[in-house]
């Protein structure tokens, strides 16, 4: 049993580095709408949504980690934010939402919108930007980050993979 | 049957013995017997068209070991151009590097007092919403939040935020919270340089507080003024590439084009201590 739980964790671990180095290596270079997609918090969410409302939380706040590492500035914001997304995902799969592809993307899309209005929160309201501008590149990164859905939907199953079969052992 | 061959071999024999008579008498009177000039006429046009074959074919044969030394001459030529290609590389490399050590030297000529680091970019942050990279030096080799980033030709590129023992993060000139006093060049106005999320995306920043009535020139040179203390007065902002009237209609909006070329950006230099003229 511990055995299973360790090799997801291990899986899942993979999994977030893979989507630090993706994010920091590739996409600050390779633009895809003109704008980098953002691919930690969909890892977080799916963690959550496929796994529990625990590991969601621990897999939001490893990957909001790095997600601030990998954006750079030396923020905190994808720290707490995945955090909660990770548990709040983990909570909605465990008593609300079927652990499946279409409320993964429910799920995704909504952590990705929310992922741009915090980040344009600070740039909207201290720094008074013009907000279209804003919303646009928002809504571009979405766009882009949506892409990565159905890749980052089998990342992590794979990666929980062995944690599934145990949980389906047990329902048996 | 039987008669028919006979009569045959009498005129194959009759030939043999006419030819064998005709050809004696021609080696016997120094000329050519009718047989071999016959035989020679006959053989003329095949003999003709068999020389022309062969003639095409030696042809052939030379092309084909000219062709042969082509290619050993063409390999030869393309290693030699390789080589020499390589060399170029070489060179350009070198002469951009004596180059950006030779404004180094200038720069370190004209700000003798300037303790400057020089510092790789090691990775760009991937984020939308603001400019930033991280370069491969840290607080272990003295450098500390705050400190000027700017080019081997004294052009800003931004300012240490946060300090790694063996990297640091910089906000670049055009990062949304960046601002730096001004000055322009030609008029002596002092303004602010500051950067702004839609100017970010066009890899440009925005002079603001531009109050006197004189008007913002396209192609005017911003320096640092000095103000606020983070950046040493006189460094190369940029130039201004347009200009427009606030909404409030108390002054001017410059666009500014850094002079520091951001997007190519490998190598930097730190200001680490502006020395006894700052102090």
């Amino acid at each position: 049993m511990k055995t299973d739980t360790l090799k997801s964790a291990l899986g899942l671990l993979l999994t977030l580095l893979l989507c630090y180095f993706l994010q920091r290596g590739v996409f600050s270079r390779v633009l895809i709408f003109g704008v980098s997609p953002l691919l930690l918090p969909l890892a977080a969410v799916g963690a959550g949504l496929l796994w529990s409302p625990g590991w969601g939380g621990a897999a939001g706040l490893l990957g909001g980690l790095l997600c601030d590492a990998a954006l750079g500035g030396g923020g905190v914001l994808f720290t707490a934010a995945l955090t909660a997304m990770g548990f709040f995902s983990g909570f909605l799969g465990e008593f609300v939402l079927q652990r499946g592809f279409p409320s993964f993307v429910l799920l995704g899309t909504a952590s990705l919108l929310l992922s741009a209005l915090l980040q344009m929160f600070r740039l909207l309201f201290y720094d008074r930007a013009a907000p279209w501008p804003l919303i646009q590149v928002g809504l571009w990164q979405t766009l882009a980050s949506m892409l990565f859905l159905l890749p980052m939907y089998f990342c992590v199953r794979r990666a929980l993979r062995a944690w599934r079969r145990r949980r389906e052992r047990t329902v048996r | 049957m039987g008669k028919a061959f006979r009569t045959a071999g009498l005129i194959v024999l009759g030939a043999l013995v006419l030819v064998l008579l005709l050809t004696g008498v021609g080696h016997f009177t120094g000329r050519p017997n009718f047989a071999t000039r016959a035989f020679q006429t006959a053989a003329a046009p095949v003999e003709k068209l068999l020389g022309r074959g062969l003639g095409r074919l030696e042809d052939l044969k030379a092309a084909l070991t000219e062709l042969e030394e082509l290619r050993a001459e063409n390999a030869a030529l393309k290693a030699e151009i390789a080589g020499m290609e390589a060399l170029v590389r070489e060179s350009q490399g070198m002469e951009s590097e004596n180059e950006r050590l030779r404004s180094l030297l200038e720069l370190k000529r004209s700000h003798m007092d300037y303790t400057l680091l020089d510092a790789s970019i090691i990775s760009w942050g991937s984020s939308n919403w603001s400019s930033t990279f991280d370069l491969d030096k840290g607080s272990f080799s003295g450098v500390e939040t705050g400190d000027c980033v700017i080019t081997e030709n004294g052009e800003v590129v931004g300012v240490v935020t946060e300090t790694g023992l063996y990297s640091c993060s910089v906000r670049t000139l055009i990062d949304p919270q960046s601002a730096m006093g001004a000055i322009l060049h030609s008029s002596g106005l002092t303004a602010v340089a500051e950067g702004d999320f839609a100017l970010m995306r066009e890899g440009k920043l925005k002079l603001t507080y531009v109050f006197e009535n004189a008007g913002l020139e396209q192609g005017d040179t911003v320096l640092t003024s000095g103000a606020g203390g983070v950046f040493s007065a006189g460094l190369v902002v940029g130039k201004i590439s347009g200009a427009s009237w606030e909404e409030s209609g108390y002054g001017q909006v410059g666009v500014v084009i850094p002079s520091a070329e951001l997007q190519t950006l490998s190598q930097v230099f730190l200001i680490l201590d502006y020395g006894e003229r700052e102090s």
